[in-house]
């Protein structure tokens, strides 16, 4: 058993798929092609008029235990590709070739009739995904138990609320014990107990299975993947292990970092922001502000927050110092001065927050005020790369290493 | 351990092609049972009057004739031998037998667009699964023939062991042709509306409500059209009279059967390409 650890169970060679620009000629070549296929005619595999890749020169190959992650914008190609390796579309150039149990979670609960109680559709949806009968009855309790809605089991599922729906329909899916799992972004509706839910469950099969994995949110993608496809108008633009490096390019598709004020007073003008644009990690970096205030009785508090390209707010700096200003008109000029910064290589933006006092008395407010990049450290998902002092004990030789 | 292998251009012969789908078939009675029951139970546990609504099609068409009929409207000439009501009853059902197998492929395929192009699963359970809601109308369609010939005190003969005979004839015929409409028919809509359009028309040429005339150009239509011979030999069959065309009856099943083999195969290499065009 230990041999199976190692075996190769998805392994995709070359493969493209076209589709066409719009409904008529997507329905004239459909059409076209039933009637060749039925006559025996073969079919001609390029580009015709109104039609492109959808999913171009795709290749890769996965064994059991290990996780690949597809990553791209909307319309990069993803969801095509899955379903061509679902067997669902037909690829028009290459080769799949798939050996085991096929489990895919594009849609979870498909075939669910609104009409019809949880329980019966539990019946409904497992015999889509390939259960016996048997099987259903077997797990049926287990299945019930996992969705967490036993007490509305006997209610029609119209009455549901989608989360709810979601539940019962991975509680199914994750009955499947398949060799090969595809999931596209369809964890996304349930409560945050329920996602980490399904990532235990994921957690649990994954040693036994080979796992194809769409998502948008790159810490799920991070947290499972061990190698990841980054797709661009049907092409790879990146594929490796290196999870960070391809979050990065995939994070550069979106530069649109502008800044927008969300919120402004007439005693706050003239804010004018002079910075590092480049720093580096361990070293300080240092933000100056200027601004013209009246009408205030104090000089405000300020409150930088730096996000990471989630838009995540993963720090802070705020300047507590104030002086009686009485009301009349000043230049104030801030000068902060962050001795070391830890934060790992990448691009992050900040925002300012301008109070009377700290968070009362909100005066200004802007996003994305300035970014600024880190380099010289090491490229992690995390936000954080902490310097750290290392202690290594090896036992047995009774020797200590610093 | 089942490997499963998807190219581009897939070399496969025809009795392959029907191997497969024979093992789908197998292997998806389950899948196949459970959602005829889905259907079933959902369309019947929204209703009031359940059952009746698989008569009521069958009742109105009969009440229209009858009332042409009867009031001399219409003057149609149907076998002396039984009572009208009994005939327009019998021809009706048949009828309804007829359009509801003609239109199962593409019927079952649309009713489940949705999940087409989300899940992979032997897409014959479709079809097994509309032949199963078919043959449970089937059942009521035969409870109301049998009420009208008791009824009328018609007492069938030995025929009647023809009946699942013609029958069978008759489903295995209209299914061939749906199936060969089906995969261009998924695709254009046209195709659905032409053939309900062609219906309505050929059932006047088919001895539904009225016999087969005795002259002119329409008994030239009636001749041509196979399903007279069909349907007259399935009332026959009921009323206790000899089968007229057993000959031909036998010959059309064997012939309908194997053209359905050739339809599934075709519909089978299609549903990739189907699933792509209309699948949401």
């Amino acid at each position: 058993m230990k041999n199976q650890e190692k075996e190769i169970l998805v392994s995709v060679q070359n493969v493209s798929k076209k589709f066409s620009m719009d409904m008529k000629s997507s329905l004239k070549y459909g059409a076209l092609d039933i009637i060749k296929s039925t006559l025996g005619i073969k079919i001609n595999k390029d580009i015709r008029p109104n039609e492109f890749w959808a999913v171009k020169d795709i290749s890769f190959e996965l064994r059991r235990g290990e996780c690949i992650g597809l990553i791209g914008h909307n319309g990069a190609g993803k969801s095509t590709l899955l379903k061509v390796l679902n067997g669902l579309y037909a690829p028009d150039k290459g080769q799949i070739v798939m050996r085991g149990k096929i489990g895919a979670l594009i849609e979870l609960g498909a075939g669910f009739n609104p009409i019809l109680t949880g329980r019966e559709n539990i019946y409904n949806n497992a015999s889509i995904l390939g259960f016996t009968k048997k099987e259903v009855e077997d797990k049926m309790d287990s299945i019930i138990e996992f969705s967490e809605i036993e007490q509305f089991i006997d209610m029609p599922v119209q009455n549901y609320s989608s989360g709810m729906k979601v539940r019962l329909g991975f509680a199914i899916a994750a009955h499947l014990e398949p060799d090969i799992l595809i999931i596209d972004e369809v964890l996304a509706v349930g409560d945050l107990g329920f996602v980490l839910k399904c990532f235990k469950k994921i957690d649990e099969l994954l040693p036994n299975t080979a796992l194809i994995f769409v998502s948008h949110s790159m810490p799920m993608i991070s947290r499972i993947c061990n190698q990841i496809i980054l797709m661009d108008h049907g092409e790879v633009k990146y594929q490796g292990a290196g999870i960070s490096e391809g979050i990065a390019l995939y994070y550069e598709h979106f530069d649109d970092m502008s800044t927008a004020t969300i919120f402004e007073n007439s005693d706050i003008t003239d804010i004018e922001i002079s910075t590092d644009k480049v720093c580096s990690w361990g070293q300080e970096l240092k933000v100056n502000l200027k601004l013209k205030i009246k009408n205030l009785e104090k000089t405000p508090s300020i409150y930088f927050v730096i996000k990471d390209k989630e838009q995540r707010g993963v720090a802070s700096f705020i300047c507590h110092e104030s002086a009686e200003v009485d009301y009349n008109e000043h230049t104030l000029e801030y000068t902060a001065i962050i001795p070391k910064i830890e934060l790992s290589n990448g691009t992050y933006s900040v925002d300012l927050g301008i109070y009377k006092t700290l968070f009362k008395g909100p005066l200004y407010r802007a996003s994305n005020l300035f970014t600024f990049s880190v380099r010289d450290g090491i490229q992690t998902w995390e936000a954080f790369y902490l310097e750290a002092q290392w202690d290594l004990k090896l036992t047995g030789g009774n020797r200590t290493t610093d | 351990m089942k490997t499963t292998v998807y190219t581009s251009d897939k070399k496969t012969h025809f009795f392959q092609e029907l191997k497969a789908i024979y093992r789908d078939t197998r292997s998806s009675s389950f899948l196949a049972y459970q959602m005829a029951k889905r259907d079933l139970q959902s369309q019947y546990r929204q209703s009031l009057l359940g059952f009746f609504w698989a008569f009521a099609p069958i009742i109105t068409n009969s009440l229209v004739w009858i009332f042409l009929n009867s009031s001399g409207t219409v003057n149609v000439n149907a076998e002396s031998s039984i009572p009208y009501i009994a005939f327009v009853v019998i021809g009706t059902t048949l009828w309804s037998i007829f359009t509801e197998s003609l239109l199962i492929p593409l019927n079952s395929v649309n009713a489940s667009r949705s999940i087409l192009s989300k899940i992979n699963f032997p897409k014959e359970a479709l079809l097994i699964a509309g032949l199963y809601k078919m043959l449970f109308n089937l059942l009521l369609k035969i409870i109301l023939i049998a009420g009208i010939l008791i009824v009328y005190g018609i007492r069938p003969g030995y025929e009647i062991l023809f009946f699942p005979f013609t029958l069978f004839v008759i489903t295995v015929f209209s299914c061939m042709l749906g199936l060969f409409f089906t995969p261009i028919g998924l695709i254009y809509t046209d195709i659905s509306r032409l053939i309900t359009t062609a219906i309505s028309f050929i059932m006047y040429i088919t001895p539904v409500v009225y016999a087969v005339p005795s002259k002119g150009l329409f008994k030239k239509f009636f001749a041509i059209n196979p399903l007279t011979y069909m349907f007259n030999d399935a009332r026959n069959s009921l009323i206790g009279q000899p089968l007229e065309n057993s000959t031909f009856l036998l010959i059309a099943a064997v012939v309908s059967f194997l053209l359905m083999l050739l339809g599934l195969v075709i519909f089978k290499k299609s549903m990739p390409i189907i699933i792509e065009k209309i699948g949401g």
